[in-house]
């Protein structure tokens, strides 16, 4: 190794960076050169004067350490119930009852597709939509299969019977509202606008435990939920009337 | 997390990581702009590594990370500076460098650690920062690298011109004191 090539890599032997063939080499040429000998000790000399002095240099950290104790000690201790806290099958488990919980508070604001009041609006929309077909495209007519239809979503063992309000002539069909399925049933009377009568059963997603009266279209709807089903009448009479047809079909126990 | 929890951890954390905080300091006060600067940025060190502790690989060089936080905290209290325009070490050789395989003299030889110390306190931050944590510290090229975020050749570039001009202030000091 010659002087030029010692002096390009003199910092690597300083550093003991310079793997060992190549520091081998370069003792070799420090060995029989003196003018590099020299360089190589004064710089090693620069450093260890600097290491020593720097390490002898008093520092106190024991007030950092202190600080930095006392800063960690005083942040706020996460919740043990925080999130980050369970272990995952507890996360799964909050997730789960927190969807749960959002499911049932979204029901209660009525705020889920078929599980709110808006379904009114739909029964009165559908009511009006057969009304202005003469012949209810698509209606069972048949009172067997009425019957049939009418336990399965009513739980009756027959058709309601509306011929104490003038109607009759009863047709149906199975219909989805807002995502939830329906027997549409239609009467009819000569004189009059016909009804429309909405059954299925009873679900906890039509907040209809109580009669709500509401005008949509200017037709009365009414519902009213009990003995396991969810009744909803939409008609062009009167409130009273209305009602009174809703009790008739859902009657007290 | 419980407080029976936070105190295992601080256990650890002091035995792992607080136990450099004079190494943090010594090298904070380097570069910081003053004492209490110093210890801020030493602090905030350490907040910043108890954060995320808990990714610390244990066994890993926690002194080289815990340095690689502190130049962070630094970088983002003073801004990035410019990156010295890295000079090969071979062109990096000015006119009034010494001629090739001549030492006029040894000044260093009656000098004491102290003046050296004062002395590169006149060095750059870059400069001292490098020299600092590869001379002082003993970190490798490659840890260095990763603590200031630069390539290895920096590092190397770096370390040439804080000796170069240490020892250039030596001299001048050692001439002084000779009246030359």
């Amino acid at each position: 190794m010659s002087c030029n090539e010692v002096k390009d890599l003199i910092q690597l032997y300083l550093d003991r960076e310079m793997d060992a063939r190549g520091t081998l080499e370069a003792q070799r040429h420090l060995d029989s050169c003196a003018a590099c000998s020299r360089l190589i000790a004064s710089l090693l000399e620069q450093d260890r004067l600097l290491k020593l002095a720097a390490r002898a240099e008093a520092v106190n950290s024991g007030r950092v350490r202190a600080s930095v104790l006392d800063a960690i000690r005083n942040q706020p201790i996460k919740s043990r119930f925080g999130w980050a806290a369970l272990p995952f099958w507890g996360r799964v488990a909050a997730a789960a009852v927190l969807a749960i919980g959002l499911v049932w508070a979204l029901e209660r604001a009525g705020l889920l597709p078929g599980m709110n009041p808006n379904v009114y609006a739909s029964v009165a929309a559908d009511h009006a939509d057969h009304c202005s077909f003469d012949n209810f495209m698509g209606a069972v007519t048949d009172s067997n299969e009425l019957n049939r239809l009418s336990g399965k979503y009513g739980n009756m063992d027959v058709v309601p019977d509306l011929s104490a309000f003038g109607y009759g002539n009863a047709r149906g069909r199975v219909c989805k509202l807002n995502g939830s399925e329906f027997l549409h049933l239609v009467y009819y009377d000569q004189n009059r606008q016909a009804i429309s009568v909405f059954v299925r059963p009873r679900s906890a997603t039509l907040p209809v435990d109580q009669l709500v009266i509401r005008d949509e279209l200017r037709y009365t709807t009414v519902s009213l939920s009990r003995s396991g089903i969810d009744v909803i009448v939409v008609s062009s009479a009167s409130e009273t009337h209305t009602s009174a047809m809703a009790e008739a079909i859902a009657p007290r126990p | 997390m419980a407080k029976r929890q936070i105190e295992s951890r601080l256990q650890k954390f002091e035995s792992e990581a607080l136990i450099h905080a004079d190494s943090l300091l010594k090298t904070s006060r380097r570069v910081a702009r003053s004492s209490e600067d110093a210890e801020d940025v030493v602090q905030e060190t350490f907040l910043r590594a108890w954060k995320y502790f808990d990714s610390f690989e244990a066994g890993s060089n926690a002194r080289a990370w815990l340095f690689r936080i502190m130049f962070n905290v630094i970088n983002a209290r003073v801004g990035k500076q410019a990156k010295l325009a890295e000079v090969p070490i071979e062109s990096d050789e000015g006119g009034t460098q010494e001629p090739r395989n001549v030492v006029a003299f040894d000044p260093l030889r009656q000098l004491e650690g102290q003046e050296v110390l004062e002395a590169a306190k006149r060095l750059s931050t870059e400069h001292q920062s490098v020299l600092w944590l590869v001379v002082i510290e003993e970190f490798s090229y490659q840890q260095a690298a990763e603590i200031l975020e630069v390539p290895t050749g920096t590092i190397m570039s770096r370390l040439h011109r804080a000796r170069r001009e240490l020892r250039k202030l030596m001299m001048n000091k050692r001439a002084e004191g000779t009246g030359a």
